[in-house]
């Protein structure tokens, strides 16, 4: 019966097993092979397409795999299908002629099995391995990882002895490696877990662990297992790693925002609450500069570095000139009165730019991901703003010890009266340390408009931090100001994986009001002699 | 105005008030044993040893940076010092009690820059001043008796403020508030009374008066007076402890002391 | 019982003396209480009608105004300038908030009786332990103290025994409602999350949207504010008042003639925390709905301009600014939306430079120009 059964469904193909026309010698035998309803012989076809080199054969088998290949039965040619109004819409695979559309019984398809198809993949694979580019001679091997097949290994082994490209060569050891863990010799298999050693991928380690849980020996069971305690233990490293740089990418986000405050409030004493008005100007300077030559976006930023610089610079001296100057002395009216500038600021990038948050384009170098290991990359953009953010805090330091302004500035901050006797121009000091602290807050801008959105709210969401970083560092500190925005960063990171994102911002916060109930002066702060009330 | 002592009449605020715990057995008010403290590594009182005896007028002198005015800190629990002990009486141990608590126990200072309430009239000053229960609601249900009231006026009267009582302490005059100050701690009524420099800024007569008035206090109270006119000092005819780095350089009355050559070298030499 | 109102009615006077400005407020305040159920009760062709949304938004302009008070006391006359007092203010309103929340009971979109709709919409089964009580007014009314009453004695505990002051103090009462802010935000915490609480259907048993129950609640208002007025005033000119203005002056000084500041600071900062909650409370039934955005640092900041440019350190001069500040935003925000934060903006700058104590300020300057003819003499008296 089911014999019968079979022999009906296997009649039509039987009955229409015909020749294809393709013009080439070993294509046309590859697919009568593929015509067969034998699906061994299907299987040899596929296998056979592929040896063939030619250089539709890619295509074709990719087309075998998605049923978009079909064969037309008035002509014999192979044509592409594609789903159209009464029918299939088909093209010849060699001419490209548009054949028109044709009913669904004038196309017929090449009935494959799962076993043809897994047998389609390998052959993509192999093809893929053979590839003249090197990144999807490596993809290919990096596929094949995830589903090792002993039949692969002449394959694998081929290409091993032309590679060149050392990353490549690194994968199909691996690869090799990994399918000899299914190697009928207990040697051979303990071989591949002591060559696999070292290794990360999380293939390497799938395959470790299935070796670990149901191989035949206990030694080469012992063995994995032992390979699979290692991985772990680096994976743990590696995250730990990962979670440290987050926070220190976060951290000198921190710094970043926080610096030119440390020079306003830590080395001034001026409550500026219009500070992350001035971040924010910088990075819609960044925008604007994009726009002004939206072709160029490595030379735009570069050049808004030193826009921002001077945009951010001259409002904060004109905030100081015509506001601030009249308050010193008087810190809550100074808060109130900046208070004020940063609504007015926010609200003319409103009217002027634009409500809505503005994109800003990452320039090629500042995009992509530092691959270190398998399990650990960093992203560049992160990387880079990390080492400005260094960069910006030492050409600052080097400002306040190395020149004469610096000397000027700490002069007037320790003694007005005194550094006026000795011929300082106090208020011009004040107006250029204002600008100086200003000026720091817009290159900030620049590095934040590489990370995150730039909107009217940008400066909002960083003044409360800002502060906690200079005061939990300790106000007029420097060095303060880089540890705490530092560690403030990782501690935040930390904690997110355990308590979440705003969670993770509350108990910081929290810690931060404890710790200025503890030390009010901050983790460094500055010891003087207790003045008279 | 009259004069400052009456000496036909005992005013109430002249005896001071003792504190129960305050054990004064053995005739000394104060000590401080010991004590330093450094800023910035800057030793500003080193191994400082001081004792004040009951009743005594004492003036305490020395170049500038001292530490006179840190010692003052230390003992009114402003500044904690690094190592040393500090007593009150017996039996208090100084170290261990807040700024209002040392207050209230009986020591009283009065500031080298005259601080007064300034937004607040003279009267008031010298009300909230005022010996006596300081806790949050007391104070929120105080009102003055009578008592208290001519307490005020006497004080007033005393420092030649009466016909100012009503003005706010900010538009005193310099000396004005100086005598304010003094008039702010006639009020607290204090065992021992700190007085920082309480002759700058005073005419001679005012000066005089200063003098009438302290060593008029000591007898009953203690009284250390920091001061830099030695004028003054010599006015005041008391014993002088010489401070200089933090360190006692000589003590004794001030023909001993302006002899001493070490004295001279710090104020001459140095 | 006439003597124990004539004591009172003294006590008020006690209170006012000396007060012009307090003296002219409560009369008016009294005069509005009085006029606006009789206006609102004139017929709605007259010209005279007030249409129920004015008695309203005049309700919710009396709670601003109480919450000014609460800054007032601490800034004008304690010195502390508190930014996150519009966290106490909608403390007292979720509490508020929680009791209307559950006397919806099975009327919401969801009819469960038992829960909120937020949280039937979160899949939650039963109601969080801090919910519990809340079905009971006079439990509410006692959360409503003492959610933000407890929060700002912890707080100042804290921050006043360690000594923080001034602008560190602002800074971290900033952060405080913050965090408290991000906090709220959260649906995990239990209170709406994002949306809040809202679509209240009555207080008491009467409807929300009736009007006798918007008049009784711009009554409750007026009523709280007068208290308010009267209770801050006593402390202000009581000898606390003056220690207060002491230690706002010069802290150190206070602590070396005998005063605990920090227990000053935290009475007086804990008191004014429960009348921000009362104002929160009585504001929320009129606006109908209470969400995290309360908590926003720009909500608090703005309170403190609302008395700077009234006048700080004199209350009447707080209600004039909450007052004066809150309709110009009504006006403003209808007419010219951009424009407002302009103004705001503006007027923060311009306060703080020119017109440093305020509104009041000037009115009295002008009175003193005339006063100081004849002498004053009899000021002093408590």
């Amino acid at each position: 019966m089911r014999l019968v059964l079979c022999l009906i469904l296997l009649l039509p193909g039987l009955l229409c097993a015909a020749e294809v026309e393709t013009g080439d010698a070993g294509l046309d035998a590859a697919f009568a092979q593929i015509m067969d309803s034998d699906f061994e012989l299907k299987a040899q076809g596929i296998d056979a397409l592929a040896a063939t080199g030619h250089p539709k054969a890619e295509a074709l088998l990719n087309g075998l795999f998605d049923g978009n290949l079909r064969l037309h039965r008035k002509t014999d040619r192979l044509v592409w299908a594609v789903d159209a109004d009464g029918g299939y819409a088909i093209t010849d695979v060699f001419s490209g002629e548009d054949l028109g559309i044709e009913s669904s019984r004038k196309v017929r398809k090449l009935p494959i099995n799962n076993e043809v198809r897994v047998r389609i993949q390998a052959a993509l694979a192999a093809l893929d391995l053979n590839s003249p580019e090197a990144t999807r001679r490596l993809a290919a091997v990096e596929s094949m990882l995830t589903r090792p097949d002993p039949a692969e290994t002449a394959g694998l082994k081929a290409r091993l002895a032309v590679e060149t490209d050392p990353a490549v060569r690194a994968a199909l050891e691996i690869a090799l490696a990994v399918v000899r863990l299914g190697d009928a010799d207990a040697e051979q298999r303990l071989d591949a877990i002591a060559a696999l050693h070292g290794r990360l991928e999380p293939a390497v380690r799938n395959a470790l662990q299935r070796v670990a849980d149901a191989d035949r020996e206990d030694a080469v069971r012992a063995a994995a297992s032992a390979e699979l305690v290692r991985i772990d233990r680096e994976n743990e490293r590696n995250a730990m790693l990962e979670t440290l740089f987050f926070g220190l990418s976060a951290g000198s986000v921190l710094v970043l925002a926080a610096i030119g405050l440390a020079i306003t409030f830590g080395v001034m004493g001026v409550i500026n609450m219009a500070h992350g008005e001035l971040i924010m100007l910088g990075a819609y300077t960044t925008y604007l500069i994009q726009q002004a030559m939206p072709t160029l976006p490595g030379l735009s930023l570069a050049l808004a570095i030193p826009a921002a610089f001077i945009v951010s610079g001259l409002v904060g001296i004109a905030i100081e000139r015509g506001v601030i100057r009249f308050l010193y002395g008087r810190a809550l009216e100074t808060l109130l009165a900046t208070f004020g500038i940063s609504l007015v600021l926010q609200q003319l990038v409103r009217t002027l730019i634009s409500p809505q948050n503005v994109p800003v384009e990452n320039p090629e170098f500042m995009s992509g991901l530092w691959q270190i290991n398998p399990v650990l990359s960093l992203t560049y953009n992160r990387l880079y703003i990390f080492l400005f953010s260094l960069v910006v805090f030492a050409a600052l330091f080097v400002v306040l010890k190395k020149t004469r302004l610096g000397l000027e500035v700490r002069a007037v901050a320790q003694n007005r009266a005194m550094a006026r006797a000795m011929g300082v121009r106090s208020e011009r000091v004040d107006a250029l340390t204002f600008g100086l602290g200003s000026g720091i807050a817009g290159v900030a801008g620049v590095a934040l408009s590489q990370l995150t959105n730039v909107g009217p709210n940008l400066g909002q969401s960083y003044i409360v931090d800002s502060f906690m970083v200079v005061v939990f560092g300790g106000v007029g500190n420097l060095w303060g100001t880089l540890v705490a925005g530092l560690s403030l960063g990782v501690a935040n990171k930390v904690l997110e994986p355990w308590s979440g994102a705003v969670l993770a911002k509350i108990l910081v916060l929290v810690f931060i009001i404890l710790f200025i109930q503890k030390r009010p002066r901050g983790l460094f702060p500055q010891k003087d002699r207790a003045a008279e009330v | 105005m009259s004069g400052l002592v009456h000496r036909d009449k005992v005013f109430e605020f002249l005896v001071p008030r003792v504190v129960e715990d305050l054990d004064l057995s053995h005739g000394t008010v104060l000590y401080m044993e010991g004590v330093s403290v450094a800023f910035d590594g800057f030793k500003a009182i080193n191994d400082l040893n001081f004792y004040v005896d009951a009743g005594e007028l004492r003036c305490v002198i020395g170049p500038n940076g001292a530490g006179k005015t840190t010692m003052m800190d230390i003992i009114t629990g402003k500044t904690r010092p690094d190592r040393g002990q500090v007593w009150f009486g017996q039996r208090m141990n100084l170290l261990k009690m807040s700024e209002p608590e040392i207050a209230q126990v009986g020591i009283g200072r009065k500031f080298q820059k005259p601080t007064v309430f300034e937004q607040q009239s003279v009267f008031e000053n010298l009300e909230l001043a005022m010996a006596g229960p300081k806790g949050v609601w007391t104070t929120f249900r105080a009102r003055l008796s009578a008592e208290q009231r001519e307490r005020i006026d006497a004080v007033l009267e005393t420092i030649g403020l009466a016909d100012e009582a009503t003005r706010d302490a900010g538009a005193l005059s310099h000396g004005q508030k100086q005598w304010l100050e003094i008039g702010m701690l006639l009020m607290q009524n204090p065992l021992l009374l700190l007085v920082d420099e309480p002759a700058a800024g005073m005419t001679h007569q005012e000066m005089d008066r200063t003098v009438e008035l302290l060593t008029g206090l000591a007898g009953q109270h203690s009284v250390v007076v920091v001061e830099h006119d030695m004028d003054f000092v010599r006015a005041l005819n008391s014993r002088v402890t010489v401070l200089h780095q933090g360190h006692v350089l000589a003590e004794g009355n001030m023909d001993q002391v302006q002899a001493d050559p070490r004295v001279r070298e710090v104020y001459l030499g140095g | 019982m006439p003597a124990y109102s004539g004591g009172r009615v003294l006590l008020i006077a006690r209170l006012l003396k000396n007060d012009r400005g307090g003296q002219v407020f409560l009369a008016l305040l009294v005069a509005t209480l009085i006029a606006v159920p009789i206006l609102h009760a004139m017929p709605e062709a007259s010209p005279w009608h007030l249409p129920t949304y004015a008695v309203t938004l005049l309700g919710k302009y009396l709670t601003y105004a109480l919450l000014a008070i609460a800054v007032d006391l601490v800034w004008g006359y304690l010195g502390i300038l508190s930014l996150g007092h519009g966290a106490f203010f909608a403390l007292g309103g979720y509490a508020m908030g929680m009791y209307l929340m559950r006397q919806i009971g099975d009327r919401g979109v969801y009819g469960n009786p038992d829960l909120p709709d937020f949280m039937v919409f979160l899949n939650w089964h039963e109601l969080p332990w801090f919910w519990h009580g809340f079905d009971s007014f006079p439990f509410a009314l006692l959360m409503v103290g003492l959610a933000p009453g407890l929060l700002a004695f912890v707080f100042g505990f804290l921050a006043f025994r360690s000594r923080v002051t001034g602008v560190y103090l602002s800074i971290i009462t900033q952060a405080l409602t913050y965090a408290l802010m991000l906090a709220f935000f959260r649906n995990e915490m239990g209170f709406g999350g994002n949306n809040g609480l809202t679509d209240f259907k009555d207080i008491l048993g009467f409807s929300l949207q009736a009007d006798s129950t918007r008049i009784g609640l711009f009554l409750a208002s007026g009523i709280a504010l007068m208290l308010g007025y009267l209770s801050c005033r006593a402390i202000v000119i009581s000898r606390l008042g003056r220690v207060a203005a002491a230690i706002r002056d010069s802290e150190d000084r206070t602590r070396f003639i005998g005063y605990r500041v920090e227990y000053v600071k935290l009475a007086i900062f804990t008191f004014s925390a429960v009348l921000a909650g009362i104002a929160g409370a009585l504001y929320v039934p009129q606006v109908g709905i209470i969400n995290p955005s309360e908590f926003s640092p720009l909500n608090s900041i703005e309170i403190v301009i609302w008395v700077a440019l009234g006048g700080r350190a004199t209350l009447y001069g707080a209600v004039l600014g909450a007052l004066g500040v809150n309709y110009a935003k009504t006006v403003f925000t209808a007419a010219l939306p951009d424009a407002w934060l302009f103004a705001l903006g503006a007027m923060f700058v311009l306060v703080t430079l020119f017109l440093p104590r305020g509104v009041a300020g000037l009115l009295r300057r002008r009175k003193k120009a005339v006063v100081k003819v004849t002498p004053a003499v009899e000021e002093i008296a408590p």
